[in-house]
């Protein structure tokens, strides 16, 4: 059984602050991803600009929750092997602020999103099995457990990133981080040991709670803001191959992210090993291969029961003009991830690694796209995929990097000695010899 | 603080403190094949009884027919596939321990891998009886297989029940492969120790003339490796297969498309179940505390608790789902199960399959063996359960109601399952007795090595008391 081992001086580790260019190109290009946006609504393709925004959401904040729930679950199963690892994924919060701001200008486009149903609610439509379902679809209710969900799942990350961090700041760090770093451990501090003790011991419910919800909260929002789109359809798996999606997307997420703190980002070089590669690659590799599963399992159902009202769903997805789409995101997820990291070798090549990670990502905007975009665009205008779906998505990229770049600056991306001596297993093996 | 980790670890292993030398592990590992001891006989002969219940029970209808297992139109599936669900699925945790823990470097499988896997064999083995016996003309079953015949006839490739055939029998070629490989060089090593004349000539046959030479230690190592690699998606793929014969049919119920994960978690929590069933009776019986550490089943019950979660994950989407369907007989079949006529055997489902295992929060429930023992049988019950629940009930009340039948366990179903487990438990006792159930040369792995200036830890008689454990008669040495 390899061991992994801890180097004797870990030093204090940030990622690079922006600089005023780097910051100056991403505001440019979060102001191009608005103008876009606004544009489309001007010019009369308020359909477009809604599901562009719909469907960046969806992807961005998958990308940032799945992030923060990788680093959950390295801590949960106490992966030692990624100890260098878990605090670049779990900089993925820093989006998490916007992602929520976003979520309500988003919910302002529900006419667009859910115009089956809201009909029917509103008693211009008559249809009786969609009329059963108004207690759960109708906009107060909606809005309500949505918006609820995700401040709790938000705000949980920031409880979960605090907790891991706060054993590590006190004192540490250059000026410009100081107040902050004194106001996360200002209150009750207890010194370093005992608050890495005292933080493992918080971790230990609070992590799992975490991931619980985040099953339970984030399928549902994922059920809520598409399911619901085709109000007649339903699958059982819709939710969890949505939180499935979103966790892939956090490991690949952070693959990428962690070869640029390998380099220039914060220099990790001499913490990340080829070993730490090849764990993390084994992982980007069967979790692309699980993303098929859950979404093979949930087609093939669908396929042999040849329900018209199931069957609809996938009809409308694989015929023209989103065939090929559907092709290439199977491509980009799954085969390419598949039979390029299979051998040892691509797991530990850092760029390698990156770009079948960057494949996936792409892979999975494109499976947001699909699931939503289908559902409400009428297929006879043809494929709604140009320019002005390309400005938001930058623009959105553009924020996501940025606040995951402020986010990183701020947190210590490797653990001090503190924390590493606090993460022995709770149960010694010695004390059931005890009581025998 | 690194270098210190490093050598506390040279001291003692985290995972089996109580193991001072390599000497130890012989001893145990070897004390296991020799002559066992009156509890060991009592339940061989338990064993032995209720397989031959079911054998007897399984005649009986052979003789007279099917109408003895109570089968009717349209309650056409009944205990027996029930029975078959839950063997494939207590085979899961084995290659999951054994295959997905190896690949995740999860350092507390050793010890308790070889019986996991096993277990995983021999019910996998259990599981295949039940489709032949459910044929009721048993003597046809090898017509499941393709082959070219004179009557032109092939079974059906789009059938999810030649699937199964297929994922069942992938499933226990490669486990029985990867267990069998895993062994051999405990076997070696048992051929060399053993001084009983025809032990020491099935040993023989059984290691390949495997002598421990580096070369071969390089390749075992490296087959090992593959065909946990190989055995991995099947832990994934047989149970999917296997909830695919309910979930591709059009029957309100049964036709949900999270069926196969939620099929393959709950495949995981009855298996884990099973291995800490069997773990904690063996653990006293045979004396081997020091291998199985509250440390394992503290992991264990986290497993258990993990699957647990998700199995209920996933019968709260059901639940849910069935209601905002808004489809009449899928709101009726769910509210059937918990207020129907089998209410019972829904509310047995949900409260020992998601209820109780919540009580593994805490650690010290995980830690309490005998808690945890009594947990894992409420488990193993619930998961029987689960299947049943999805099988009978949905079937009984399928369709136009005249046709609605409830179905009654009959004796000779009740037969042939407690015959099901004197089975399993048969194959399982026996291994214990002329296979080597702990991986010595994985142990020793994690122990630290027996340096010349190492001062070897006083014998464990001395470091605590130490009584023959009841599973052992006085062996001379």
């Amino acid at each position: 059984m390899q061991k992994t081992h801890f180097p004797d001086n870990i030093p204090f580790r940030t990622g690079r602050p922006l600089s005023a260019t780097a910051l100056a190109v991403l505001g440019l290009l979060v102001l191009i991803g608005a103008g876009a946006a606004i544009f489309a609504g001007v010019a009369g393709e308020t359909e477009r600009m809604w599901q562009a925004l719909l469907v960046n959401w969806l992807f961005w904040s998958s990308i940032a929750i799945g992030m923060v729930i990788f680093a959950v679950a390295l801590h949960i199963t106490e992966a030692d092997w990624a100890w260098a690892v878990r605090r670049t994924a779990m900089a993925g919060v820093g989006f998490l602020p916007f992602a929520f701001i976003l979520f309500i200008v988003v919910l302002f486009g529900y006419e667009h999103f859910f115009q089956e149903w809201l009909a029917v609610g509103r008693g211009e439509v008559e249809d009786a099995i969609v009329e059963r379902k108004l207690p759960w679809l109708n906009m107060p209710f909606l809005v309500t457990r949505n918006v609820l969900a995700v401040l709790i799942l938000f705000g949980l990350a920031f409880a979960f990133v605090y907790r891991d961090i706060r054993p590590d700041v006190y004192g540490a760090g250059h000026d410009r981080h100081r107040g902050l770093y004194d106001r996360i451990t200002g209150r009750n501090w207890r010194g370093a040991k005992e608050e890495a003790l005292h933080t493992r011991r918080v971790l230990a419910w609070l992590a799992p709670v975490f991931g619980l919800l985040f099953a339970v909260l984030w399928g549902m929002v994922g059920m809520d803001m598409v399911m619901t789109m085709e109000a007649h359809w339903f699958s059982t798996m819709f939710p969890v191959a949505f939180f499935v999606t979103s966790f892939v997307a956090g490991i690949a997420a952070t693959a990428i992210a962690l070869t640029w703190f390998r380099g220039a980002g914060a220099g990790l070089r001499p913490f990340l090993t080829r070993d730490t590669y090849h764990d993390l690659g084994k992982l980007v590799f069967a979790f692309a291969a699980f993303w098929m599963y859950i979404n093979w399992s949930q087609y093939i159902v669908i396929w042999y029961a040849m329900w018209p009202h199931e069957q609809a769903w996938m009809i409308d997805r694989l015929n023209p003009p989103y065939d090929t789409l559907v092709l290439l995101t199977v491509i980009l997820i799954f085969v390419l991830p598949f039979f390029g990291l299979l051998a040892r070798e691509p797991k530990k090549i850092p760029a390698l690694l990156s770009m079948f990670a960057g494949f996936i990502l792409v892979g999975i905007w494109l499976e947001r796209f699909l699931i939503v975009v289908p559902s409400i665009w009428p297929v006879e205008l043809g494929l709604p995929l140009g320019l002005m779906e390309l400005g938001v998505t930058v623009g959105f990229g553009a924020l996501f990097v940025g606040s995951y770049l402020w986010a990183a600056s701020m947190i210590p991306l490797l653990p001090s000695p503190a924390t590493l001596e606090a993460r022995k297993p709770v149960v010694e093996a010695s004390e059931v010899m005890a009581r025998d | 603080m690194a270098t210190e980790t490093h050598e506390a670890s040279q001291e003692r292993s985290i995972f089996h403190p109580e193991i001072g030398s390599y000497e130890e592990v012989n001893r145990d590992s070897a004390r296991f094949l020799t002559k066992p001891g009156p509890g060991y006989v009592a339940l061989l002969g338990l064993a032995l009884v209720m397989a031959g219940i079911g054998l007897f029970a399984w005649m009986w209808q052979i003789a007279f027919g099917m109408g003895l297992s109570g089968k009717q139109n349209p309650v056409g599936w009944t205990v027996y596939i029930t029975t078959f669900v839950f063997w494939v699925g207590i085979g899961h945790a084995g290659t999951l321990i054994s295959a997905i823990l190896l690949l995740f470097r999860a350092g507390w499988r050793q010890s308790i891998y070889r019986f996991a896997e096993a277990m995983t064999v021999f019910a996998v083995m259990t599981a295949g009886l039940f489709p032949i016996i459910h044929l009721g003309r048993p003597w046809t079953f090898y017509w499941l297989i393709p082959y070219p015949n004179q009557r032109e006839l092939w079974p059906n490739f789009r059938s999810p029940l030649l699937w199964d055939v297929f994922a069942v029998t992938t499933y226990l070629t490669v486990s029985s492969l990867f267990f069998y490989a895993g062994m051999i060089p405990d076997i070696a090593a048992a051929r060399d120790s053993t001084k009983v004349p025809w032990r020491k000539k099935f040993y023989t046959i059984l290691a390949l003339g495997w002598r421990g030479t580096h070369h071969e230690w390089k390749h075992w190592t490296r087959a090992y490796l593959f065909l946990a690699a190989l055995a991995t998606p099947l832990v994934l793929s047989v149970h999917s297969v296997v909830s695919w014969d309910f979930a591709i049919s059009i029957v309100p119920g049964w036709h949900a498309t999270i069926f196969a994960p939620y099929f393959v978690a709950g495949a995981i929590l009855s298996g884990v179940a099973m291995v800490v069933t069997l773990m904690v009776p063996i653990r006293k019986i045979f004396g081997i505390r020091a291998y199985f550490t509250d440390l394992h089943f503290d992991r264990l019950g986290k497993l258990l608790l993990l699957t647990s979660l998700i199995v209920g994950l996933a019968y709260g989407i059901e639940y849910f789902i069935a209601w905002y369907s808004g489809e009449l007989m899928e709101r009726d079949v769910f509210w059937d199960r918990l207020f129907g006529d089998y209410w019972w055997a829904g509310w047995t489902m949900v409260i020992a399959n998601v209820l109780v295992p919540q009580l593994l929060w805490s650690k010290r429930m995980r830690t309490n063996l005998n808690a945890f023992f009594v947990i894992s049988i409420i488990v193993n019950i619930g998961m029987w359960y689960e299947r049943f629940v999805i099988i009978v009930p949905t079937l009984a009340r399928s369709y136009q109601p005249w046709k609605f039948v409830n179905h009654q366990i009959t004796p000779v179903e009740a037969g042939i399952i407690i015959g099901s487990f004197g089975f399993f438990f048969l194959l399982f006792l026996v291994f214990l007795r002329y296979l080597p159930g702990i991986s010595t040369a994985e142990i020793k792995e994690v122990l630290p090595p027996p340096m010349r200036n190492r001062k070897l830890p006083p014998p464990r008689e001395e470091r605590y008391a130490y009584e023959t454990p009841a599973g052992y008669r006085e062996v001379a040495e």
